[in-house]
């Protein structure tokens, strides 16, 4: 295995931009979670802070309001998540990538970091499944409006699906990177 | 065995450069697996924790520091701050501790505060004059002041995984992050007392009522911020998530009716990027909060209590030992996995102690806080650096003088003096 310089790491770096960011394939998706990110946060907002109007200048409550803020508020938190893995921002200390880069040994490192990472990741869609099933076997609803929990849960579930699929890309691309065939996931 | 197992873990995989979701992740998947415990129920219990209006404000004091970044709402601040202390030889140093610990308290956001100060207050630093190290590391070490001057989402994270009142926490840190300004600003001076600085040429001469009531008129309507958010959560009119709501909502307006810096796009980047870094800290505390919970089952606190007391049975010597491992911590990981691992595992430790859960809130700030710029993970450093466009090797330094004499003296102080972060929440909340 040929250990990378730092113009190569940039590269690698620079091969991920090119791929998830640039690539049509992928910008659809990006797409998808940029509507559902905007729309949350300004949905959350307004319940938000028309609740709280209407409650301090006209003493009415909505009661069961924030069952539907916190279905918005799921959006927002796990396709927010998606879109971190989308763009590789969940958070990593990386100092030792930067100290392999350094003294060598940093392809070796990355495919170690990255094969965690993507088992992981798969994991996490098991444990979504695992939920699902909880939730349809318990049926669990909110007390005011009677959400099913199986809504919010199916999103998550569905995050943990988007997160592997794009760490997945990240990983296969890692391997053509490392073992020197340049290629572009799209 | 299982306790072992799981440190071994959560460092190596943190060395190793696993994103901490999925280094939680597989801590949380060894102890399951190693005291078979049954993932199907944990899971639902996990999200039905995180399913709470108090959490909302996280991701809305987040948004709203975006969009106060985006829409050009500081930079009238730091005109009216660097008018007032105008007279001060180093007063940018001043106007930065200052303006960060403003922003701070509007944004609730470290990272925020960073970006926004660090890309209006340095440009200006360097041009006049400022040593580009010093400058840099002064807008790093005081962009955590936002951690401790309420209102901060870490806080409302530690109140809420340590079932404590959110608004008492927010008081707690008051005074520690006062002392942490002034200190920042002491040492700040004295490192600059020989340094040739040039001034803002309109300040250079008299003030005048023209120049006082500009920056004034300019700088007020974002002075609304902090009097809504603060005003209306400690005037009990609002909750914290309906603090946070608002100040989404002022930011909008202000941002792009007031200082038109809020167009469609800077909107859409702001929503999109407030709401990644809200998505990736969230998915962090999903996992944590089933994490907790087999940290319970496993009796993790009584494991580490028992440790430190084999150490020795004084309640300072455990106490600074309890300090010394959230330095660690914060060396390692950010203030927000710091503030989800170590709180359900510590509470009932200093609980044991006799220290009340509401100066450890103040301590673990300032801990956390400091964390979040000594290496070699720190994050605000890194980020800072990008910022300032400064080496992080020549910043060590007077970033260790910093932490020295300013980071390490508050630390001391909020742990040893318990009435500096119980005075205000006993006074205002009885």
């Amino acid at each position: 295995m040929q250990e990378p310089n730092d113009t190569q790491i940039q590269a690698i770096m620079d091969q991920y931009k090119t791929t998830l960011d640039d690539s049509p394939f992928w910008q659809r998706f990006k797409k998808v979670h940029v509507f559902f990110l905007v729309t949350s946060s300004i949905l959350i907002t307004t319940a938000i802070c028309v609740a709280s109007a209407m409650r301090y200048f006209f003493e009415l409550d909505f009661f069961g309001l924030e069952e539907y803020v916190l279905v918005a508020a799921c959006v927002l938190y796990f396709v927010g998540a998606a879109q971190g893995s989308f763009e590789r921002s969940h958070i990593s200390a990386d100092f030792m990538e930067n100290f392999m880069a350094k003294r060598g040994g940093l392809a070796g490192l990355l495919l170690v970091q990255k094969t965690i990472e993507l088992l992981m990741s798969y994991i996490f869609i098991y444990w979504g499944i695992l939920m699902i099933g909880w939730c349809i076997s318990a049926w669990p609803v909110t007390p005011v409006w009677r959400i099913p929990f199986l809504i919010p849960e199916s999103i998550v579930c569905l995050s943990f699906v988007m997160m592997a699929v794009y760490t997945t890309a990240h990983y296969l691309l890692l391997l053509k990177i490392i073992f020197g065939k340049q290629g572009d996931l799209s | 065995m299982i306790v072992l197992g799981t440190i071994c873990i959560l460092v190596v995989l943190l060395m190793v450069g696993v994103p901490i979701v999925f280094t939680f992740g597989a801590a949380t998947l060894f102890i399951a697996l190693a005291g078979d415990y049954n993932m199907a129920t944990l899971l639902p219990a996990g999200y039905n924790r995180m399913n709470s209006m108090v959490l909302v404000a996280v991701p809305l004091f987040i948004y709203s520091g975006a969009l106060i970044q985006k829409g050009n709402i500081a930079a009238p601040l730091i005109g009216l701050a660097e008018m007032m202390f105008k007279r001060v030889r180093g007063a940018m140093a001043i106007v930065a501790v200052v303006a960060s610990a403003a922003f701070g308290s509007i944004s609730g956001s470290a990272a925020a505060t960073l970006s926004c100060m660090g890309s209006i207050l340095l440009p200006k630093m360097y041009q006049d004059r400022y040593p580009r190290a010093i400058a840099n590391a002064l807008v790093i070490n005081a962009s955590p002041l936002g951690l401790l001057i309420p209102p901060s989402a870490d806080l409302i994270l530690f109140a809420w995984i340590a079932q404590q009142s959110v608004l008492a926490c927010f008081l707690a840190t008051v005074i520690p992050g006062v002392i942490l300004m002034t200190l920042l600003i002491i040492v700040s001076l004295v490192m600059l007392r020989n340094e040739d600085l040039a001034r803002d040429p309109e300040l250079e001469k008299p003030l005048t009522p023209t120049i006082v009531t500009t920056r004034v008129r300019t700088a007020g309507p974002a002075m609304t911020m902090p009097v809504i958010v603060l005003g209306g959560i400690y005037g009990g009119f609002v909750t914290p998530t309906e603090a946070a709501g608002l100040s989404v909502l002022a930011a909008v307006l202000l941002g792009r009716y007031v200082y038109k810096g809020l167009d469609g796009n800077a909107f859409k980047e702001a929503s999109v990027e407030s709401a990644v870094t809200s998505g990736v800290f969230m998915v962090m505390l999903f996992v944590v909060m089933i994490m907790s919970r087999l940290f319970v089952f496993e009796d993790f606190s009584q494991i580490t209590l028992d440790f430190l007391y084999s150490i020795s049975d004084n309640k300072w010597v455990v106490l600074f030992m309890v300090n010394l491992l959230m330095i660690l911590m914060g060396m390692l990981m950010d203030d927000a996995s710091g503030i989800l691992i170590s709180t359900p595992i510590l509470i009932p430790v200093v609980m044991d102690l006799g220290i009340s859960p509401i100066h450890f809130a103040a301590i673990q700030g300032v801990n956390l806080g400091m964390g979040t710029i000594t290496p070699p993970t720190a994050p605000l450093l890194y980020l800072g650096a990008r910022v300032g466009k400064t080496p992080v090797p020549a910043m060590l330094k007077p970033t260790l003088i910093y932490i020295l004499f300013a980071w390490i003296p508050t630390l001391i102080l909020t742990t040893i003096f318990p009435q500096l972060s119980l005075f205000l929440p006993e006074f205002f909340l009885g």
